[in-house]
């Protein structure tokens, strides 16, 4: 059976809470993960991102999918001692804007590079009408919380 | 090694130190001893090193192997060493033919 989590079950695995965490739930499938996630009108960012024309900022998506990695990353064992920090975007295109209340889905497959403590994470993110809205390859670092709590 | 190992090793060496002088816009005037270790000596921190073994693979079209040790990458000549033992020297033929400024690497749409 596929490992399922819902909001609070996440939060067992991030350390992100309130508004910094993106993700609604998480199905993870060996090395791939699908998730989802809905920015709404009172998120607070969206009133400046713009007046009067809300769009959920890229970065956003892109942080969506580094949380995603993330969610993966904690399931395989540790829990959230084992943090999966985003370290790099080596590609990203954002191919239509978000406005709040579109539910975007995350696929993304994660993979540890050889014997290093990096992943890659690598996929896409549609809304409910399957627009790709969009094509992401980042790489996590895998830490040990403690590691970066002292 | 032979005559003609050599002279690729020495071709590879100088032509991985073009790589990453491109890819972390170093100077001229930055020296890069082939035996360096890219983290302790030359002083890449572990993203950045992380991503020229990453852009190294993707200019070459190769995957990183499965089992990658960065030990065996973590210098000039230790690179030239894992692509020569890992890929054979065909690749290395192929990364010699590269022309360094028309490919792109991270960064570099910085530019745009």
């Amino acid at each position: 059976m596929m490992p399922s989590y819902g909001k609070k079950a996440i939060e067992d695995l991030l350390p992100h809470r309130g508004e910094a965490l993106f993700l609604d739930d998480a199905v993870v499938e060996g090395s791939h993960v699908s998730t989802h996630a809905t920015w709404t009108d009172s998120h607070p960012h969206l009133a400046g991102h713009f007046p009067g024309l809300p769009i959920v900022p890229g970065v956003f998506l892109i942080e969506a999918a580094a949380q995603s990695a993330g969610v993966l990353l904690a399931s395989l064992g540790d829990g959230a001692a084992r943090l999966g920090l985003l370290s790099g975007v080596r590609k990203s295109l954002i191919h239509r804007p978000v406005r709040p209340g579109e539910r975007i889905c995350f696929e993304l497959d994660v993979k540890q590079i050889g014997d290093t403590n990096f992943c890659s994470a690598v996929g896409t993110a549609h809304n409910e009408v399957s627009d790709k809205v969009l094509t992401v390859e980042l790489t996590v670092a895998i830490v040990m919380r403690e590691a970066i709590e002292r | 090694m032979n005559e003609t190992t050599e002279t690729m090793t020495s071709a590879l060496e100088s032509k991985i130190g073009a790589f990453l002088r491109k890819l972390l816009k170093l100077g001229d005037d930055v020296p890069l001893d082939a035996e360096a270790d890219l983290v302790q000596q030359i002083g890449l921190d572990s993203i950045e090193a992380f991503d020229a073994v990453a852009s190294f693979h993707e200019l070459l079209n190769l995957p990183i192997p499965d089992d990658f040790n960065p030990r065996t990458a973590n210098s000039i000549h230790n690179l030239s060493n894992y692509l020569m033992d890992r890929f054979g020297p065909d690749a290395a033929e192929r990364f010699l033919d590269l022309d360094l400024d028309k490919v792109t690497l991270g960064g570099d749409q910085e530019d745009l």
